[in-house]
């Protein structure tokens, strides 16, 4: 009977108190008052969001002081945990409304996320602001970088930057770490956006990390991760020696930012991430870019050659003159690639998967099609007299006979724009099925 | 014979005549004989004028003021277009001017489409599209079939002709019999109360007293029985006890933060002896500081006040949104403008934090076209967000 009432009370209650709780209320429809208070609601907010507290708090005497902290007449409380050591006579927030903020103090601590601040004074405490969910705060003696105390740093003329880097009077900081023989008053950021390459009159960084041996003097950024100095190439913080002339370098041409070619006047280089490729074989004279839409080709008067996360290759058999790329085809009339891409084909549904053995990308020479009757269709589809072809993929799969499957290309108002019927079944350019239109 | 059948047929005709003439003449509706002063325009005298644009009345002539349409007068000294105040040069440059106010609000009406004679149109009401030229009165490109003598303004988008007032280009239930204006859109006749939401509708309220009924502000009025937010009877309010403000309300159980009619905030166990509003935002009574229906901790309420920039603090901290900024000047705070910039004499901010490096007394925000961008600059540069880059290009600024 008792469980009854309880269970009554609780379900026609609980619709007063959260619609109390809910923001907005129109006009009309006013809730009618039944003696809330801040104070209550607040308590129920606080046991619904941390209901593990139940087990150790004292109902009767809590007291929420803000989202996160709460007490009762033993202990303080950060979530459902006791803040051990807290005098709850004095305790209270820091500040309540800041989103990321979660400091409280009492009488002689401070408190972040119910962690103590170590010897940080409550009287002159201050919160100096956060990045990326960072806080920095500081008392009269002393910085902190969330919970951990910055050895060293000067509160009276410590300021935030940018990109997680902090400076005093003196030093540049990253998070919590003083970077080693810095100098605050010549720190600059290079770039303009959020690169992470700084620069002093000392030395050059990346993010925290020094650049060994970088000059700050000549550093300049080529692009948002590439960088050079007088005498070498640096990829984020990676230092690359054996460009020829680096006076001259510079980047020839970015797939991606991360993916480039640089040239200087002897050689063309390739630069993936942290991987560095001095291109030997090409001639730097008639170097060109290959325009394809999803893979990286380049020829010279010699060879083509495709830049992939494994290195580059150079397409022995092709003749770079007459060479033509469509889709994943590369076509000189003598011979015929598909470039591969496994991650486009569901792979790991094929009983023929061997990760060891096919290639991520890459290429492979295709013998089986007629180059005569050779003819592409969109995406990865193409044909000769016979058969029907997908290409990319781990390796070419034939589709069935030409006769039968009479592939036809339809052009349609509406995306995508380009549909390839082979056989009863429509499929757009990257491989997905659509419903065919009629006729 | 014949001549007492043409008496009979004379005077039946006479009598029928008579009953048409009793009919159309004395059995016409009753023409209400309004009293403006300005035929045709809403204001009763030049005080009703200037308050209504937020002109200052005591530097006006009221010997020589003159409305040329609604929103455009003049006197022996100034020009007042809108709320601004040019000085009188010559008439040559009234004349200039009130060219460049019909034709802005020609554009705005009716586009290229002029259906009146420019040189003698007058705006009656500027927000409810009523005007009238030497012929004719309109309501926005329309003719009207009220005589252009006839028209008369009652409200913001209410007229009439003197029989029937007109809502836009509808009947209004509103009579002119016992017409009268109760101030901030609301509006009584001999039988209703009608209220002005949305804003270009009157409704007539219901269930109200209309003996008692008066209205408080802009956005409260109560009669014996109920307070009304916005037209709207208030629910499960304490009658007794209602205080309100202009955005907030209190009573004995709560405070009310209301946005408009369907966006009430409720705060709970305030003193309500003390409980005030400072602004549109803020509430304070004698322990907490309260933006909306929030309590902003760590403040003393007692000494919240708003600095030359009209910044709201407590003496020791800047209050901006609800939210404390850290260690900042609560004399020399100031929001700039692009609102997401903001300086004291110490240092410049980007959304409360501090930006490093720049100077204060140079430090000034740049408008421009695109509203999500934020530009600043100092003597040494500019800034986009919290950091030193290019200034914006000259396609980017405002210049407006």
């Amino acid at each position: 009977m008792r469980n009854l009432n309880l269970y009554l009370l609780t379900v026609l209650l609980f619709p007063t108190l959260s619609q109390a709780q809910s923001d907005m209320f129109k006009t009309s429809d006013i809730p009618t008052y039944h003696g809330e208070t801040y104070e209550s609601i607040m308590v129920e907010q606080y046991l619904k969001k941390y209901p593990k507290i139940k087990e150790i708090v004292d109902i009767s005497s809590l007291h929420v002081i803000n989202n996160n902290y709460a007490i009762d007449h033993n202990n303080a409380y950060y979530g459902s945990k006791i803040i051990s050591g807290a005098d709850i006579k004095t305790f209270s927030p820091y500040k309540l409304s800041s989103h990321f903020s979660d400091y409280a103090t009492d009488s002689n601590h401070v408190y972040l996320e119910g962690e103590q601040l170590p010897l940080a004074t409550p009287s002159h405490f201050n919160e100096l602001g956060y990045s990326s969910r960072n806080r920095y705060s500081m008392d009269g003696h002393y910085v902190y970088f969330n919970n951990e105390m910055i050895r060293g740093a000067d509160p009276k003329s410590f300021i935030l930057g940018n990109n997680g880097h902090a400076q005093d009077h003196q030093y540049v900081y990253y998070g919590a770490k003083k970077l080693e023989n810095s100098n605050a008053k010549t720190f600059r950021f290079l770039g303009e956006d959020n690169t992470g390459y700084a620069a002093d009159i000392n030395q050059v960084y990346y993010f925290p990390d020094i650049i060994e041996g970088a000059n700050p003097q000549t550093f300049q950024l080529l692009n948002k991760l590439t960088a050079k100095d007088d005498h070498a190439l640096y990829s984020r913080a990676k230092k690359f020696e054996g460009v020829k002339d680096i006076k001259t370098l510079q980047i020839f041409h970015s797939y991606y930012p991360y993916l480039s070619l640089l040239a200087d006047q002897y050689h063309v280089y390739y630069l993936e991430y942290d991987d560095f490729y001095i291109i030997s074989d090409a001639d730097i004279n008639t170097f060109k870019i290959l325009p394809a839409r999803f893979d990286q080709y380049a020829r010279d008067k010699n060879h083509v050659y495709t830049f992939t996360s494994q290195g580059y290759s150079i397409f022995e058999k092709l003749n770079p003159q007459i060479t033509q790329i469509k889709g994943p085809f590369l076509n000189d009339g003598q011979h015929l690639y598909n470039t591969l891409s496994s991650w486009q084909s569901k792979l790991t549904k094929n009983e023929d998967f061997l990760p060891n053995r096919i290639p991520l990308s890459g290429y492979e020479s295709v013998e089986i099609i007629d180059l005569p009757s050779f003819q592409y269709l969109a995406g990865p589809y193409a044909m000769d007299k016979d058969i029907v072809v997908m290409g990319r993929g781990h390796t070419l799969t034939v589709l069935g006979k030409r006769a039968e499957l009479q592939p036809k290309l339809i052009s349609r108002n509406k995306k995508p724009k380009y549909l390839i019927k082979i056989g009863e079944e429509c499929f757009d350019i990257n491989t997905s099925k659509h419903s065919c239109p009629a006729n | 014979m014949k001549i007492r059948k043409f008496l009979l047929s004379a005077s039946s005709i006479i009598a029928i005549l008579g009953i048409i003439i009793y009919l159309v003449l004395l059995n016409r509706p009753k023409i209400y004989l309004l009293n403006y002063p300005w035929q045709g325009y809403v204001y009763q005298n030049m005080n009703d004028y200037a308050s209504s644009f937020g002109l200052p009345n005591d530097s006006m002539d009221s010997q020589s003021f003159t409305i040329v349409s609604d929103g455009f007068a003049y006197d022996n000294h100034a020009i007042y277009i809108g709320n601004t105040i040019l000085p009188y040069q010559s008439d040559a440059q009234l004349l200039e001017e009130k060219q460049k106010f019909l034709s802005e609000y020609q554009n705005n009406i009716c586009g290229m489409y002029a259906p009146w004679d420019m040189n003698t149109l007058e705006v009656l009401d500027r927000f409810g599209g009523i005007a009238r030229d030497k012929n004719f009165a309109y309501l926005n490109c329309q003719k009207l079939k009220i005589p252009r003598d006839q028209i008369q303004v009652l409200a913001r988008y209410l007229h009439t002709d003197g029989y029937k007032v007109f809502n836009q280009d509808s009947i209004s239930p509103i009579a002119l019999d016992g017409f009268q204006k109760l101030g901030y859109g609301y509006i009584k006749d001999h039988l209703n109360v009608y209220a002005q939401y949305p804003e270009s509708s009157y409704t007539p309220m219901e269930h109200v007293d209309t003996e008692t009924f008066n209205v408080i502000n802009q956005n409260f009025a109560k009669d014996a029985n109920h307070y009304y937010y916005q037209g709207q009877p208030l629910a499960n309010i304490d009658y007794v006890t209602f205080k309100p403000f202009i955005y907030h309300a209190a009573d004995q159980n709560r405070a009310y933060f209301l946005s408009n009619t369907e966006q009430v905030s409720l705060t709970y166990s305030i003193d309500l002896d003390s409980y005030e509003e400072i602004d549109q935002q803020y509430a304070k009574d004698k322990h907490h500081l309260y933006y909306e229906h929030l309590r902003v901790p760590n403040v003393n309420p007692n000494n919240a006040t708003h600095n030359q920039f009209g910044v709201l603090n407590d003496g020791i901290h800047v209050i901006i949104d609800g939210d404390i900024i850290i260690d900042s000047d609560p004399e020399s705070f100031q929001r700039l403008a692009v609102p997401t910039f903001a300086k004291d004499k110490n240092r410049a901010y980007f959304n409360g934090v501090r930006i490093v490096n720049a100077d204060p007394k140079t430090f000034m925000s740049i408008k421009t076209k695109d509203l999500n961008l934020n530009y600043a600059k100092d003597a040494k540069g500019c800034f986009k967000d919290n950091k030193r880059s290019a200034c914006p290009t000259r396609e980017e600024i405002d210049n407006a």
